[in-house]
């Protein structure tokens, strides 16, 4: 093949290959596009392998042996600590809050997200208004959020206690004994809702308004436009949703740590706050790190049994394509 | 004025590249001669391998095996930012964060050209594509025909040795896109640069390229200028692929005394010329197949198109076969009128039933025949 | 017309929901001790000040009835807790986008083989919780000499926020025009020139959503604080907090030290409110 130029003007030759100011093919063009993206993720996979699986795996390692709070001597334990946690019938009371209480976050904080999501569909006045001011609790820090709750609930200087006693009525604690796991799901799904809420009405509009119109014409009430319509094209979001909620309830720590400290007597003692009491004040490293390790675990299959369930084929969106 | 420019010729010897474990190869055992300073089309549907012709030729991606040359150097294992090769991208993007004149500047700013030299060459493609006033804008401010020829332009301010274009019109509507077809095909003129054209648009390509490679599976199919391709396809697939309207493929058996027949009887031919093989498939473009009224035909008129001066019909028999037929608008037919097909030898293809390939058949004159 | 009565009156029990115990802390740290302690409990302070606000951060100011108050005893606590927080948030931020914009490029952009599993492995390193880790973290910690250290907190704050941008970046990323790199490549730029001159300063308004999210979800923080650095030199905010809030009942104190925590996240989240408005939701 050969070279040819125009005949008109006798310009300088542009060379085929082009100079870029170095003598050679750079380094980060010479490898394969797999080292140079091992390249780039090598720093934050060293980092991760350092700080988060290394501590995991020391983890395991504690919960199978004994340590001497005084001493720091450690000795391998096999399972006792795990048998001494199971047989414990404070970390089966733990167990049983934990539960009642992602249960009561899911359900208030999925009720109040949707609520607001479908409520946000509306047109009303101020609608701008409330749409910028419902993320206020969400990007409050949790630990603020429970401060902030606090003056709410306190029965000497909260906010409901005070309605409570210009209304006449009996003084108002809801953190007491048999209150506290609701009322601190209460703020658990006051702070969450809003990303809920967010999350559901993107979904909620996408939906086709004819597809209502139509509903209309065909005589369908409005539960029936609910289910026939709606639900199929939230279900999968909200499933996602209530996934993260429950995982995040039952990791909650500062909003108990703050509201309630685990009390009262031990009435909001969740599982994350015994791991912390157990460790951090009783300094007990084996049994802290086996129920955190069974927490782990149990919350880890829940989930991932749930994501497994919300996206089987034919469920979910899917089904919105038909309706 | 004339600008400066090298006319490179470029060759792909036997070039074969596979994504990973791909069960094919993406380009398999490709040679193409590009010739200096022609504008070639490479032709074919997605995923026929005609990017990744592209991208092996601007050296994004590196082949297994064979050469690539420009002009007499093996470019084959240097990489794009060597290359000298410009690009105009889908959808004809630039840097969105950058203004246009610092997203045609950048080629040259990384070449660490001086800074009047920049200036002057901005200057000269700024005035050829008439976007002198647009330069300080952003990708997002202006129109899309604004963007295709600031795209252009920074393509041609390096001075490339070859132009690659990847569809570059795909984002733009039918009526402006032909007439930067146009605009191309003028620059392109004066340029004189040697320019690959990567399309999916049989129009696109036959109208304004020198040469059209067709790509299917990977393999290069046919390399012709755009005519021969018309009247010469290789293929039944690529008679069709390359054809504005439906191409009538009718699967035909002898008869006694020369005679073919299609569609069970319903159409009998009688083609002119020597003996035919013994088994074919008739090619006839919908231009090529005239239909004229007559009550005895098993055809009739299933629907009817006007398009501009001319009349598309789809007619069809009792049994269901189709046929498609374009004449001029002097006399509308309505739809259900019998008409009889006739073919228009001269520009009649034959193509083996069983590979898809061309027969060298002829046939000589043009003779109208009776069912 | 009753469906829009209805929903008005929804949209106010929303409102009232989502704002009242926000609203609430912020008058009582404009009220003095003296008016919130008395009998009956009413909304809006008769007599707002910002004298909760004056003594925290180290001046005096008047009590209600003209007598002189000196500073708060908690200002230094809080005053230290905001300053290291702050240190603590930066570092968080600026360390885990060195190494997590590159990652989250490479995994979201390069045509790398072990994609699919580096992502995989991010989203399994985000679902650790916490819990697990302190209590190694703890351990480990107590040997390194890294308990009660800013340094220390820096490295368990990045345990979270590393995984979360390298998450959030590589859909940042891959909303980035799909050819850029390859246009870069053929304009003279190396894959490494394309990532550095081109990628990063295409999508600088996503990376500064990227470092503000990494600095509030630092600022954030409470368990690591809590247990690491309580009563050290090196408390951060939420600590500081803690201990006020347990240690002295005088909410309209309390309630302005916690107002003045939640201003540099929402300052920070509200100048540049503009490039993290799109994240809200992938962010979690």
């Amino acid at each position: 093949m050969s070279t040819v130029t125009k005949p008109a003007p006798p310009g300088p030759a542009y060379p085929v290959e082009r100079s870029t100011g170095r003598p050679r093919t750079p380094f980060s063009s010479r490898i394969s596009p797999t080292r140079f993206g091992l390249l780039l993720v090598a720093p934050v996979a060293v980092l991760l392998v350092a700080i988060v699986i290394y501590p995991v795996a020391y983890s395991l390692y504690l919960s199978l042996s004994h340590t001497n709070p005084f001493t720091g001597v450690r000795r391998f334990a096999g399972v006792d600590n795990f048998q001494q946690v199971l047989s414990d019938p404070d970390f089966w009371h733990s167990t049983w809050l934990t539960v009642y209480y992602v249960v009561c976050v899911t359900v208030l904080a999925s009720a109040v997200a949707l609520g607001t999501a479908l409520l946000l569909r509306e047109r009303f006045v101020g609608r701008p208004v409330l749409m910028a001011l419902i993320v206020l609790p969400w990007s409050l820090s949790t630990y603020a959020a429970g401060v902030v709750w606090r003056y709410i609930f306190s029965p000497q200087y909260g906010l409901l206690a005070a309605i409570a006693q210009q209304l006449g009525l009996p003084p108002l604690d809801l953190l007491s004994k048999n209150t506290a796991i609701p009322a601190l799901a209460l703020v658990h799904a006051w702070q969450f809702a809003p990303l809920g809420a967010y999350f559901l009405l993107a979904s909620l509009q996408v939906i086709p308004d004819d597809l209502y119109k139509l509903a209309k014409v065909d005589g369908m009430g409005i539960l029936r436009r609910f289910r026939t319509i709606t639900r199929p094209y939230i279900r999968l979001p909200f499933a996602i949703y209530v996934v993260l909620v429950g995982g995040q309830a039952a990791m909650a720590f500062d909003l108990i740590y703050f509201l309630t400290s685990g009390g009262p007597g031990g009435a909001s003692q969740t599982l994350t706050y015994a791991i912390y009491q157990e460790t951090f004040q009783d300094l007990s490293f084996g049994p802290g790190a086996a129920m955190s390790w069974i927490l782990l675990i149990v919350v880890t299959v829940l989930t991932a049994g749930y994501y497994v369930a919300a996206m089987k084929p034919g469920s979910g969106q899917d089904k919105a394509a038909e309706a | 004025m004339e600008p400066e420019v090298l006319q490179v010729g470029i060759s792909v010897e036997s070039v074969t590249k596979r994504y990973g474990k791909a069960p094919r190869a993406a380009l398999d055992d490709v040679d193409l001669e590009i010739r200096p300073g022609e504008l070639l089309a490479v032709l074919g549907p997605s995923g026929g391998g005609k990017s990744t012709l592209l991208n092996v030729l601007a050296g994004l991606e590196p082949v297994n095996s064979g050469r690539l040359r420009f002009g007499d150097e093996d470019v084959t294992d240097i990489p794009a930012e060597r290359r000298n090769v410009a690009v105009v991208f889908q959808s004809s993007m630039l840097y969105p964060h950058l203004s246009l004149r610092k997203s045609i500047a950048f080629a040259l700013t990384m070449q660490k050209l001086p800074a009047e030299e920049i200036q002057r060459r901005i200057d000269e493609v700024a005035g050829w594509q008439r976007i002198d006033h647009l330069l300080d804008r952003k990708p997002h401010e202006v129109s899309g025909g604004e963007r295709q020829r600031s795209a252009v332009a920074k393509a041609l301010v390096s001075h490339p040795a070859l132009l690659l274009m990847d569809e570059p019109f795909s984002a733009v509507d039918a009526q402006l896109r032909r007439q930067m077809r146009t605009e191309l095909a003028k620059l392109h003129r004066q340029f004189g640069t040697t320019t690959v054209f990567v399309t999916h648009d049989q129009e696109e390509a036959m109208s304004i390229a020198d040469r059209v490679a067709v790509m299917r599976a990977g393999k290069l199919v046919q390399v012709a200028d755009p005519l021969t391709l018309y009247r010469r396809p290789a293929s039944a697939w690529l008679a069709d692929f390359v054809s504005v309207q439906p191409f009538n493929l009718i699967p035909v058996e002898h008869q006694d005394g020369g005679a073919l027949s299609a569609f069970g009887g319903s159409l009998v031919l009688k083609p002119p010329g020597g003996p035919l093989p013994q088994r074919l498939d008739l090619g006839v473009r919908p231009e090529h197949l005239r239909i004229t009224r007559s009550e005895s035909s098993a055809f009739r008129i299933l629907t009817r198109e006007i398009i501009g001066g001319q009349v598309k019909y789809t007619i069809t028999t009792d049994r269901g076969d189709e046929l498609v037929a374009v004449r001029s608008d002097d006399e509308v037919l309505d739809a259900d009128t019998p008409v009889d097909p006739a073919v228009d030898w001269a520009h009649a293809l034959a193509f083996d039933p069983d590979s898809g390939d061309r027969l060298d058949v002829r046939f000589n004159e043009v003779v109208a025949s009776v069912s | 017309m009753r469906r829009k009565v209805l929903i008005h009156i929804l949209a106010l029990i929303a409102l009232i929901w989502t704002v009242v115990p926000i609203v609430w802390i912020v008058l009582i740290s404009l009220m003095y001790h003296h008016e919130f302690a008395s009998a009956d409990i009413h909304l809006f302070p008769h007599q707002p000040t910002l004298a909760n606000y004056v003594r925290l951060l180290g001046g005096a100011a008047p009590d209600w009835n003209g007598t002189a108050q000196g500073p708060n005893a908690y200002g230094p606590l809080i005053r230290e807790g905001l300053l290291n927080s702050a240190q603590v948030a930066v570092w968080v931020t600026v360390l885990s986008m060195i190494v997590a914009v590159p990652a989250a490029y490479a995994l979201s952009r390069v045509q790398m083989r072990f994609r699919q599993a580096g992502l995989l492995t991010i989203v399994a390193t985000r679902s650790i919780p916490p819990v697990a880790t302190t209590i190694p973290f703890f351990a480990l910690y107590q040997g390194l000499g890294l308990s009660g250290t800013k340094t220390g907190l820096v490295i368990a704050h990045m345990t979270i926020t590393v995984p979360l941008l390298v998450w959030i970046g590589t859909s940042f990323f891959g909303g980035l025009p799909p050819g850029l790199e390859r246009m870069a490549r053929v304009d003279g730029c190396s894959r490494w020139r394309a990532f550095a001159r081109v990628v990063v300063p295409a999508s600088r308004h996503s990376m500064t959503a990227m470092a503000v999210i990494a600095f509030i979800t630092s600022w954030d923080e409470f368990t690591f604080a809590l247990i690491f650095n309580t009563g050290t030199p090196a408390q951060t905010f939420p600590p500081a907090l803690s201990s006020m809030f347990f240690q002295v009942s005088v909410p309209t104190d309390v309630a302005s030290a916690t107002v003045l925590g939640l201003i540099p996240p929402l300052l920070v989240a509200g100048l540049f409110q503009r490039y993290i408005r799109k994240v809200n939701l992938v962010g979690l």
